[in-house]
């Protein structure tokens, strides 16, 4: 990530380069974001086999698109859209094909992903195996959600952007944020509540 | 101020500092309990989701791009399919030798056979790999390119 005016200028420069038609270019800014588009792709995706072939699509897809950068944004903000388009229009795609909430799964799904998220932690593992067990809830919740409400909650939960940060890379206002944010919090809540109240009988917890 | 106001409330705090207007509205509002003791959970299993650690490029992940740009993109297309197809394959069956020789070498087994057995396997990976710089190429992979019925290009890998 561009961090000193140095870094910066030197940005700039490699952009109008790549914009002039020098590739080789193009690799020096790929080598500094790959970082970021990497953790964008893994924590949209949840998948990762899926990363690599993903990024680099979504960096021909930047290069292709480079002579339309015009700076009003920062490299880094303008690559996080192009990287979160691609995973959008990904998460259709594959979503298409599969149930939406927990209540429209069959009995063998929720009965899976209720001992999921319900699973005890062994004893003297108990970090590792809570951790997958709760690793495991996010994807549950994640790939249940609409790719919308996927998308906001990845950036806010596991990029850890602030809502300033998320409303320039969506182009949207911050009350707007906050609010498609709460929202999306309320339905992932909704949904995990209705699973558990329509699967199997619910065990006692602390 | 609704329910929601104060979930939103909720969603935003963090649990060490709860301001007294959202305690006193927990406090006997059972339904807002039940959201803050769910996102409570929620969020805990969101924090430790983000802890993962990142996938990382795999080595010439740049080379690659660059090179990939550099060629047209329907001759682009053609070696991504082929690489899709073909590169999870040979990915696969490179496992798939490696727990072979592993167990071949690690099992307990009685007398000499375990020599032979092992070094067998070796000499017939060798060869596999020597003869077009694919593992595994006895059985799967070599006969599927010169079946002409295979919808696999035929092309040789570009990059190895
Ligand atoms: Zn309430």
């Amino acid at each position: 990530m561009a961090t000193t005016p140095n870094d910066l200028a030197q940005e700039v420069e490699w952009i109008q380069r790549v914009q002039a038609g020098d590739r080789e270019s193009f690799g020096r800014l790929v080598e500094r974001h790959q970082r970021r588009v990497f953790s964008l792709i893994f924590h949209l995706v949840r998948r990762r086999d899926e990363v690599e072939d993903l990024a680099q699509e979504a960096f021909v897809k930047a290069f292709l698109a480079i002579r339309s950068y015009n700076f009003q944004s920062s490299f880094g903000t303008w690559l996080a859209r192009i990287t979160l388009n691609h995973c959008y229009d990904y998460l259709r795609r594959e979503r298409a094909s599969r149930v939406r909430y927990f209540w429209q799964m069959g009995e063998e799904g929720r009965k899976q992903m209720e001992a999921r998220a319900e699973r005890p932690p062994k004893e003297g593992r108990e970090g590792a195996d809570e951790r997958l067990a709760r690793t495991d809830l996010v994807d549950q919740l994640l790939a249940r959600a609409p790719a919308d409400d996927r998308i906001i909650l990845t950036m806010k939960e596991l990029e850890d952007l602030s809502v300033e940060e998320i409303a320039e890379i969506l182009d949207l206002n911050v009350s707007t944020v906050k609010v498609r944010l709460h929202r999306a919090r309320k339905r992932m809540l909704e949904d995990w509540k209705k699973y558990r109240s329509k699967g199997p009988a619910p065990r006692s917890r602390k | 101020m609704r329910c929601d106001d104060f979930r939103m409330m909720v969603e935003e705090e963090r649990a060490d500092a709860v301001p007294e207007l959202l305690r006193a509205h927990l406090e006997k509002c059972a339904a807002c309990r039940s959201y803050a003791e769910d996102w409570g959970r929620v969020s805990e299993a969101f924090r430790a989701a983000a802890a993962d650690p990142l996938p990382e490029p795999t080595f010439g992940f740049t080379d690659r791009l660059l090179r990939r740009l550099a060629s047209p993109p329907g001759a682009e297309r053609a070696a991504r399919e082929f690489v899709e197809r073909v590169g999870r394959r040979v990915a696969f069956a490179t496992m798939l030798l490696a727990t072979l020789t592993l167990l071949a070498l690690g099992l307990p087994t009685s007398g000499p056979v375990r020599e032979p057995a092992s070094a067998d396997l070796m000499a017939q990976a060798d060869q596999a790999s020597n003869s077009n710089g694919i593992v595994f190429a006895d059985d799967t992979w070599v006969s599927q390119t010169g079946n002409p019925h295979r919808p696999i290009p035929q092309a040789g890998p570009s990059e190895k």
